[in-house]
């Protein structure tokens, strides 16, 4: 089977983000970034299935020309052969991003296409569901477990309070959730095969899309600092506060 | 759990900015890569240090290696590692691609040493080991040897181990009394015991391949009649499998002060009249051999030291910006002033500074002298072949014994900084201390080292490498002592190396008359000169740092010190070059100047520590 998959390149979720002074984004230079975690995830089970029943896995990212060092390490984790949509990060919002995947997935024909449930920078949550919407193909988020039989997937999601089995016929969309599977590691020999490996660059225009966007950014600014915490003496003066002051109660 | 935190900053600026290995794709051994591809090897050395090996790194040391009915034990998490690192193919990083390894240069092996040591030491050094017999195996084994033992050694299946110490034979390697029987198979028979050997039995490989010196019947006694030998705890089978059991057994292992997850043990070699070893090279060429692998072997002992010291400082580093205690040194005196973090007090900041300039003086040494291996071996121009070797074979003893030293010391002053949360098992600092502590008994002693540097390195071509060297620095000094901001260290680079000069001179022209006086102050001039060479580098780094920081001051329109200042603290890669050029000058004001005092020292001729009587 043929799936595509994501790759997309995110600052590493460990370091101390910083805005930049006027709010117009965050501080980049000294970033270090990474493969989102949910893709690796997503990438995993596409090698895995791959593995499994044959095929090839396509990993796409969205991204400017840095974004193709990640894509690699999808490439080293075992996709066949990758795709760079250019496009740099603030050009995108959610349903245009969702739209330029619609256009590769018409363009690849894949049986699968595997996503992260969402990306650990923005954090959106909404590429996957988009995509299914903009293909009307069956969905299933936050798998955490896949298995394939003759034309259809079960898919396992984890919904509040329990777990959801969903059949989906074939072509489908699926995001990856963190409990999936545990992502393999690249292997030395297959770092240095993955530079072999073909990358296609593409823009959005190449693929029809028009590069407009439903979401403005206005600014961006810092949560506020956690005020320090006050002892309360009774509990009478902690109910006292959770209703006038905190307003929970 | 410990986070495992390198400087990827630093690390990319020696290679790219200050080195710049890229250049290395224009020559024919290292076409195969570009920055690209080192970015994706270094990327991915990273995050396995982090996500498999710092994990353990506690693990080991709590859990330690256990003796039980003859089999040596390694805690689970090490033996886990072990499948995954062996998956990874991470062994064969720097070996050729003939023998199934990547073929990436060494300076990219220091780097992934960097990571892989400094996450966890005691894992590392099983794996590192098993480098060192697969370079012994293609660079000195017959291609039957080679077919035998390599390819279960590139994929991590066995493992390897250095044997050469023995209860009489520790830095007197000559006296060992291993000895080996030529048999009519063409092999020989081992026979002895082979103490504090590292990897010498673990249950993370399937086999465990021993090189292993040892005598044979009619060889003359010292170090010259020494043969090295492969001896494997099973015999490959004809198909390089393994076979049956070849008699070598641990006798038990050692308890040590650090690197508990690490087997040390003492090897017994046919002790049932079974053990058979396979002769490399020559009769005899135990010794030659073994020095042809000295190098990188040294110099990895140098990076166990470098990387432990930069962990032990980013882990300070962190500390010191949230921990609160006392007021600013300027609300001294008023008791209701806020609580600072202690990065801010000047004492806290002099011991990180320290940490940070010493540390980044040996990244760039260690690097740099990888750096002339690989130049050395993949330049066409015999010359600069020569002049490569030269500066490898010099600066070998330094960072192997300066490497270890400065990087314990780094370690010494990351517990200080954390005060009583240093000396305490919850932080990792106090473990990257005990850990460090053995690079500078181990592969030599540090004593040996400064014995090889002034026995040996300084009379290299009769003193040509040396003086050569000393030349290149004075070159750098003639150039760049007029330069705005940092002229004033370069000429401290100056004198200092003028000092180790006028040493060098004295040892040759004293030395033949009294052997005492090199040899007594051998150490404080291997002290001298590792001064001289981190300086060297780290006013190479600092020039190239000012001259980016200046060029983004110019783009920022910043003319003024305090838009020069905001810049340097809100933008990360102006902070770096500015903190590059302050590593410099702190290495250069409080560090180097030492070379003056032990100068005196030693030309004071001194003979008190052989005069007293004990
Ligand atoms: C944890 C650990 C792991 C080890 N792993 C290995 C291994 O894998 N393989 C292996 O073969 N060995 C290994 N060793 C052994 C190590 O290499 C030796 O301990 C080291 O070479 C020193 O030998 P020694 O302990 O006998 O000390 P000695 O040689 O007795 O030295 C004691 C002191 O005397 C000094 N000294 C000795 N001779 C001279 C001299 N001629 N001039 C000046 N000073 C001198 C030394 O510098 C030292 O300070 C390991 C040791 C330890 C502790």
């Amino acid at each position: 089977m043929k799936i595509l998959v994501t790759a997309k390149r995110v600052t590493d979720p460990d370091a101390k983000i910083r805005l930049k002074p006027d709010g117009s984004g965050i501080e980049t230079a000294g970033l270090e970034y990474k493969l989102n975690p949910f893709c690796e995830n997503a990438l995993e089970a596409a090698i895995s299935l791959v593995e499994a029943h044959g095929g090839e896995a396509v990993a796409v990212t969205l991204g400017d020309d840095a974004a193709v060092q990640n894509l690699r390490t999808a490439l080293a984790m075992g996709a066949a052969r990758g795709i760079q949509v250019k496009v740099t990060d603030a050009e995108l919002d959610s349903d245009l991003t969702a739209r330029i995947l619609a256009r590769v997935f018409e363009a690849e024909k894949p049986d699968l296409f595997l996503l992260g449930k969402q990306a650990v920078d923005g954090d959106s949550n909404q590429v996957g569901q988009l995509v299914a919407e903009v293909l009307g193909l069956p969905q299933a988020c936050f798998a955490s477990k896949i298995q394939v039989t003759d034309g259809k997937v079960l898919v396992t999601r984890e919904v509040d309070g329990g777990l959801e089995t969903l059949e989906l016929t074939l072509p489908a969309v699926i995001t990856a959730d963190l409990r999936l599977n545990q992502p393999r590691l690249p292997k030395l020999p297959d770092i240095l095969k993955a530079k072999r490996k073909e990358v296609k660059t593409l823009t959005p225009a190449d693929l029809g899309v028009e590069a407009t966007r439903k979401v403005e950014t206005v600014s961006y600014e810092a949560p506020p600092q956690r005020a320090g915490g006050v002892r309360v003496k009774t509990v009478q003066e902690l109910v006292e506060k959770l209703k006038n002051e905190a307003k929970v109660l | 759990m410990a986070d495992y935190v390198a400087d990827l900053r630093d690390i990319r600026f020696v290679l790219f900015e200050f080195l710049k290995i890229q250049e290395l794709q224009k020559t024919g051994l290292f076409k195969d890569f570009g920055k690209d591809d080192y970015e994706s090897f270094l990327t991915e050395a990273y995050r396995f240090a982090r996500e498999v090996l710092a994990p353990i790194n506690e693990v080991g040391d709590r859990e330690g290696v256990r003796f039980e009915d003859g089999r040596v034990v390694i805690p689970a998490a090490f033996v886990e590692a072990y499948q995954r690192y062996r998956e990874g193919g991470w062994v064969g990083a720097v070996q050729s691609q003939e023998v199934g390894g990547i073929g990436l240069p060494w300076v990219m092996g220091q780097v992934i040493h960097e990571f892989f040591l400094g996450a966890c030491l005691s894992f590392s050094l099983t794996t590192g080991l098993s480098e060192g017999v697969i370079g012994l195996l293609t660079d000195f084994g017959t291609d039957e040897m080679k077919r035998l033992f390599v390819p279960k050694l590139i994929s991590a299946e066995w493992s390897g181990t250095m044997c050469l110490t023995e209860p009489q034979a520790g830095s007197d390697v000559g006296a060992s009394r291993c000895t080996a029987t030529r048999l009519p198979n063409g092999r020989y028979r081992i026979e002895g015991t082979k103490i504090f050997i590292t990897g010498g039995d673990h249950d993370m490989a399937d086999n465990v391949v021993h090189a292993v010196l040892a005598r044979t019947p009619d060889a003359p006694a010292g170090s010259k009649g020494l043969s090295l030998f492969i001896v494997p705890k099973y015999r490959p089978t004809d198909e390089g499998e393994k076979g049956e059991f070849n008699d070598v057994k641990a006798g038990r292992i050692e308890h040590k002060m650090g690197i508990k997850g690490s087997p040390t043990c003492v090897m017994n070699f046919g002790e049932d009249g079974g053990c058979e070893g396979w002769l490399l090279g020559n009769e005899m060429d135990g010794i030659k051999i073994m020095f042809h692998m000295m190098n990188e072997a040294r110099v990895m002992v140098g990076c166990q030291g470098m990387t432990l010291g930069a962990a032990a400082y980013q882990a300070a580093l962190a500390y010191a910006r949230e921990r609160l205690q006392g007021p600013h040194i300027t609300k001294m005196k008023d008791p209701k002033a806020p609580k600072v973090p202690i990065i801010e007090h000047p004492d806290v900041r002099r011991m990180l500074m320290w940490q940070k300039s010493v540390t980044e003086g040996l990244r760039a040494l260690l690097y740099a002298t990888a750096y002339y291996a690989d130049q050395a071996r993949a330049t066409d121009d015999p010359a600069l072949k020569d002049k490569y070797q030269g500066w490898l074979e010099l600066l070998t003893p330094i960072c192997k014994a300066y490497g270890s030293d400065m990087g314990y010391k780094a370690c010494d002053l990351a517990v200080q900084t954390l005060g009583g949360y240093g000396y305490v098992t919850e932080y990792p600092v106090e473990q990257y201390l005990r850990d460090a502590r053995i690079a500078a008994i181990y592969e030599g002693t540090n004593g040996i080292q400064a014995l090889d540097l002034v026995g040996r390195k300084l009379g290299l071509k009769g003193g040509s490498v040396f003086m050569g060297y000393l030349k290149e620095v004075q070159t750098f000094v003639g150039k760049m002592k007029g330069h705005p901001t940092l002229g004033k260290n370069v000429a401290r680079l100056g004198d200092a190396a003028n000092q180790v000069g006028q040493v060098a001179m004295k040892f040759a022209t004293v030395g033949s008359q009294d052997v005492v006086f090199p040899t007594l102050n051998a150490y404080p001039f291997l002290e001298s000169f590792g001064h001289v060479s981190a300086a060297f580098y780290l006013l190479q780094e600092a020039l190239l740092a000012d001259e980016q920081l200046q060029k983004m001051f110019k783009e920022a329109g910043a003319t003024s010190l305090t838009d020069r200042r905001k810049l340097i603290e809100d933008n990360p890669e102006a902070r770096f070059y500015h903190g590059k050029v302050q590593s410099a000058q702190f290495f250069c004001t409080y560090v180097l100047p030492e070379v003056k005092s032990k100068t005196e020292t030693i030309l004071s001729g001194d003979k008190s520590a052989m005069d007293v009587v004990f």
